[in-house]
């Protein structure tokens, strides 16, 4: 990383850490808001969660913690040096730390081989773009766990495009353990380390076997640290059968609010299909780009998983400026910045007239969170076009115009 | 230390003995028993008392399976008794409660809150079950049964709403007696550890005189003789506080054997002056100016300006003014007891500023200020009441503790749960166990408890500190929330110093449900059962005994709401969105790219529709079709045709 990149990490980090101490309510006040933080990621719950394993409660034995067993250790060890309070220094240190990483990770992607006759931002915009976005900063800021889990699934799609086989599979398997959904990104890394000249299937086949053993590793520390398997039904079972209706950005909640009883279970089968759909038709169709693949995967599963959260978008975001040779083909993508920014604007503000003044009710939120879903369709399928557009004219002759048949 | 016996209960026990020892020769016994307290401001607490026993388990037959079985119940009711025998209940407690008990004002709560449930329904039992899910299959069966029995909504008992083994509970009876043996079983008996401990509220339920009702039918004068004919729902509901208790536990002792003992008890607070205003103008309206009660001390006071006094001070009302009914004759069902007269009596509580008179105008003399009268004849029974001070009333002690709970923060996603407990004693810190079930719905985050003492004069509370939170919180029992299954459970052994205020809160987040989840009102809220605060003694031989309880008052909780009208159209909404994803994705995936100058004579999109448009209008205008318009069909046929022929 050269000297600017330094600079704005550095500006970064002095950001969240005067943001955290000068202002320490914006956590609690952030933290409120459902767009931001789920149930799945939430800071507080991650503190409930550890105070019931320090007092000797399984956390896992109720509905209070739903985030994976790894988190307590870290946080509990973490303990040792100070206070977990959310403004505190290590908590500071911890996110600061994580954020860093993904941007560092991000930047080394740029750099990477695999990309390097594509043309590519310079490394201090691509770490500024991460650094500086407001919603990876919010994210930050409430603490949400998926800062550490996508720090740890962007650092696994580094390795893999440096070829580090272990690295790139530990990083995935502790990625799909704080977040199950990066488990969908499994299909796009074996076709990246098969597609390699050379010991192709073997290596896909190592990294495999590498994965799933690291994520049994992973399950058995849970389990040693629990005493009982309970805890995969607390925390990817909730995730499964979705039982915390609270509000988020996801289609998920009203849907199942609203859904007869009866037909719970069916939708919820046709939902958890419908986010898992996508990931092999795109990983076939964009085998030429596994980085876009894994992009357009990220994105679909932002807009489809049960628990979404803003974060999520700012990865999104991120990811795709890695990918800048399509921005020259993408068509939509005004219209869409606006319908998002549209519905960033009116979801707090609809969500605070439903719960706090009383003065609209959840379809004013839930009729936003439409909007959120559309302008993310919306991206993702533009870009998603960009690419085939791009691999069908072999990149020149942009002028030419291209239709679909 | 702080607990004196109320003069009630002396009185009630003495009954008790002597029907236990008159009853040694009689099968079953029964017992009634009224007693009649002023409280300041012109209330009167009115404490109805029947206790039942069952003929001894000795002249009853054991079922082949070992169970206690009894074949004779005598005067002991036999819808309970069957209700009781079939789920293996070995104790019963039954509440039904409304109103608002305040304490300030009138101290201990009747029975020393042994009877006193918290607002709506409250039941909690021992169980015998050689497994947890035995004892938890049979606590819903015996609820169900109360709830058809009760006419209350008891079947809604369900593991949501129960909590299984609080501390805050001891049996009444001695559950290592011989009650569980039985012929051949020896002496090693462990049964008491197949008892298990369920409680269960429902403070949403309005009690009301359909479950008086039932209640009265349990009684062997059905309520139509005896003291239990006072007992008018009119009357008992219409009260600022009424508590009914149905308590079944088993008695046993070496001598006679195992009974069953049932106690019912009805205490109600009713408000006199309103009771004498309905006897005589059932329509409220104002009193004449005469008739007006005016502070004299107030400087403005005069003729046309009074200001009210809270209560007139001069009463003068009889028994059956506040009951709208006289006593019919006794409820005489002991006929083979000698002495009947304490098997049914009237007894008051009252200062030497009160008058007491019967129906032919005898005064009673009230020394010491305790009168009591045995309905033993057939005549109806009445009496007068009359003072010139109705604020004398007897001291009632005042309660050893004090509670108050609240809910703190706004709007609906998340709040805040604040419990005041206050020690009034001088001298004596006190030990407590605070009970809080709180329903799934409510996400408590007991890592943000937070115990803050502050002295009684009001002193700003001191930082919560670690230190202060071991020394108050002796122990703490948790069980966290599980989504549909199981509410949360909370437990606190406390210790308040004199003099004291201990705070209590915590945070809480609140949830949506399913649609079919809310009840009908939804906006109305949901209620959460009363916290439950246990005293307790250590006595001089170093046992701990349970001395008073008391409830707090249950809370309403607001959760957000959904649009209940919503259903299709969010189904078809959030399905359209998900199909337009779909579609657009598997468009783009599936479909072949072409260059668009390979697809020949391109027509600009709007120009195609304006012809097709066109062509249609004029077809359907022009049936049989003029020249310009089969031109244009032509064409856009040949177009289609080409268009084929690329694909």
């Amino acid at each position: 990383m050269d000297s600017r990149t330094w600079a704005v990490v550095l500006a970064a980090a002095v950001l969240r850490l005067s943001l955290s101490s000068l202002f320490p309510v914006l956590h609690s006040v952030l933290g409120q808001h459902v767009e931001v933080t789920t149930s799945m990621t939430s800071f507080k719950q991650l503190k409930e969660g550890l105070h019931l394993y320090e007092i000797g409660i399984s956390p896992y034995d109720g509905g209070v913690y739903h985030q994976a067993p790894i988190f307590l250790l870290l946080f509990k060890f973490l303990g040792k040096f100070g206070s977990t309070a959310p403004n505190s220094l290590v908590i500071n240190g911890l996110y600061i730390f994580a954020d860093v990483l993904t941007s560092y990770f991000l930047c080394a992607i740029s750099k990477s081989p695999s990309l390097a006759n594509t043309d590519q931002l310079a490394s201090w915009v691509i770490a500024s773009i991460y650094l500086f976005n407001p919603l990876v900063i919010t994210t930050n800021i409430t603490r949400s766990t998926a800062v550490l889990s996508n720090a740890a699934m962007i650092g696994s799609i580094a390795y893999a495009c440096y070829n580090r086989n272990l690295l790139s599979a530990m990083f995935l398997a502790l990625a799909s353990h704080m977040n199950i959904y990066t488990v969908y990104l499994v299909p796009p890394f074996l076709l990246l380390w098969t597609s390699r000249k050379g010991s192709g299937m073997a290596s896909g086949a190592m990294y495999l076997l590498l994965y799933v053993a690291l994520s049994a590793g992973l399950a058995a520390i849970g389990y040693f640290m629990t005493g009982s398997m309970q805890y995969l039904s607390a925390t990817y079972g909730s995730l499964l059968f979705f039982e915390d209706l609270t509000p988020n950005m996801g289609l998920w909640w009203y849907f199942f609010m609203e859904m007869f009883d009866f037909f719970r279970p069916l939708f919820t089968y046709i939902f958890h299909l419908y986010s898992l759909i996508y990931v092999l038709p795109i990983t076939f169709r964009l085998h030429n780009y596994p980085l876009i693949a894994i992009t357009c995967i990220v994105g679909i599963t932002t807009l489809s998983k049960s628990y979404p959260e803003l974060g999520d978008l700012g990865v999104y975001v991120s990811l795709l400026t890695l990918s800048r040779f399509i921005f020259a083909n993408v068509r939509y993508i005004l219209v869409a910045t606006l319908v998002i920014i549209h519905a960033l604007v009116l979801a707090p503000s609809f969500y605070h007239l439903w719960i706090y003044l009383g003065s609209g009710n959840a379809n004013f939120f839930y009729a936003i969170t439409l909007v959120y879903t559309i302008g993310l369709t919306i991206i993702v399928t533009d870009t998603l076009r960009a690419t085939l557009v791009i691999e069908f004219t072999g990149g020149k002759d942009p002028s030419k115009a291209v239709v679909q048949t | 230390m702080i607990l004196l016996l109320p003069k009630i209960h002396i009185l009630a026990v003495c009954v008790l003995c002597h029907v236990s020892n008159c009853a040694a020769a009689s099968s079953s016994s029964y017992s009634e028993h009224l007693d009649l307290t002023p409280l300041p401001r012109n209330n009167l607490l009115a404490s109805f008392n029947f206790e039942v026993y069952s003929d001894p388990a000795a002249e009853n037959g054991f079922r082949n399976d070992g169970q206690l079985f009894w074949a004779h119940y005598g005067l002991f009711p036999r819808s309970v008794g069957q209700i009781v025998q079939s789920t293996h209940t070995h104790e019963l407690h039954l509440r039904f409660t409304q109103g608002w008990w305040d304490a300030e004002e009138w101290g201990l709560l009747p029975h020393n809150g042994k009877y006193a449930g918290g607002s709506g329904v409250e039941v909690w039992a021992w169980i015998a079950g050689e497994s947890d899910t035995q004892a938890e299959n049979r606590w819903y069966e015996l609820v169900n049964g109360l709830s058809g029995l009760f006419c209350a909504s008891l079947n809604f008992v369900d593991s949501t709403r129960t909590t299984p083994n609080p501390i805050s509970f001891r049996p009444d009876s001695n559950m290592r007696s011989s009650f569980l043996s039985y012929p051949g079983s020896g002496e090693n008996n462990t049964a008491s550890s197949d008892l298990h401990l369920y409680h269960g509220s429902l403070p949403r339920e309005t009690v009301c005189t359909e479950n008086l009702t039932p209640f009265l039918k349990l009684l062997p004068c059905k309520g139509r003789a005896g003291i239990s004919s006072l007992l008018d729902g009119h009357r008992i509901f219409d009260s600022k506080w009424q508590s009914m208790a149905l308590d079944f536990v088993p008695i046993c002792d070496p001598d006679s054997g195992c009974r069953l003992h049932m106690t019912q008890k009805v205490d109600v607070v009713l408000d006199v002056q309103r009771s004498l205003q309905r006897q005589h103008s059932p329509i409220p309206h104002p009193p004449p100016t005469e008739e007006l009660q005016c502070d004299r001390s107030k400087p403005y006071h005069s003729e046309s300006i009074c200001f009210p006094l809270p209560s007139p001070e001069v009463v003068d009302w009889k028994l059956s003014d506040i009951f709208g009914l006289k006593i019919k004759s006794s409820c005489l069902v002991d006929q083979t007891c000698e002495n009947e007269a304490s098997s049914s009596s009237v007894c008051t509580h009252i200062t030497p500023a009160w008058r007491l008179s019967r129906e032919d105008g005898t005064v009673v003399s009230s020394t010491p200020s305790n009168a009591c009268f045995s309905l033993h004849d057939s005549n109806e029974f009445d009496l007068f009441f009359s003072t010139a001070n109705s604020t004398s009333v007897s001291q009632n002690d005042q309660p050893p503790v004090y509670i108050q709970r609240s809910m703190t923060g706004r709007g609906q996603q998340n709040g805040g749960i604040q419990t005041i407990i206050y020690n009034p004693s001088m001298t004596d810190s006190v030990s407590l166990i605070y009970l809080e079930s709180l329903p799934w719905y409510m996400k408590p985050y007991i890592h943000t408890m937070v115990a803050t003492l502050s002295s009684a004069d009001s002193a700003p509370p001191a930082s919560p500190s670690t230190s202060l939170e071991q020394e108050v919180i002796k122990r703490t029992l948790y069980r966290p929330f599980l989504e549909r299954v199981r509410g949360t459970y909370l437990e606190l052994k406390l210790e308040v110093p004199p003099e004291s205020r201990l705070t209590l809160s915590y945070d809480f987040d609140k949830t949506l449900l399913y649609l079919a989840e809310y009840p009908p009102d939804a906006n109305r809220g949901f209620d959460v059962p009363p916290g439950i605060l246990t005293v307790l003694t250590k006595g001089a031989d170093g046992n701990i005994s349970y001395t008073y309880a008391l409830r707090t008052s249950s809370l309403l909780l607001s959760l957000p709401t959904p649009d209940f009208s919503m259903p299709y159209n969010v189904i078809i909404l959030t399905s359209t969105v998900m199909a337009l994803a779909f579609g657009t994705v598997y468009n783009i995936l599936v479909r072949r790219f072409v260059y668009e100058d390979d697809l020949g004579e391109h027509t600009p999109l709007l120009q195609r529709i304006k012809q097709r448009i066109r062509a249609r209008f004029v077809k359907q205008k022009t049936p049989a079709g003029s020249n310009k318009s089969g031109k244009v069909k032509e064409r856009t046929d040949a177009e289609d045709r080409g268009r084929d022929k690329k694909t």
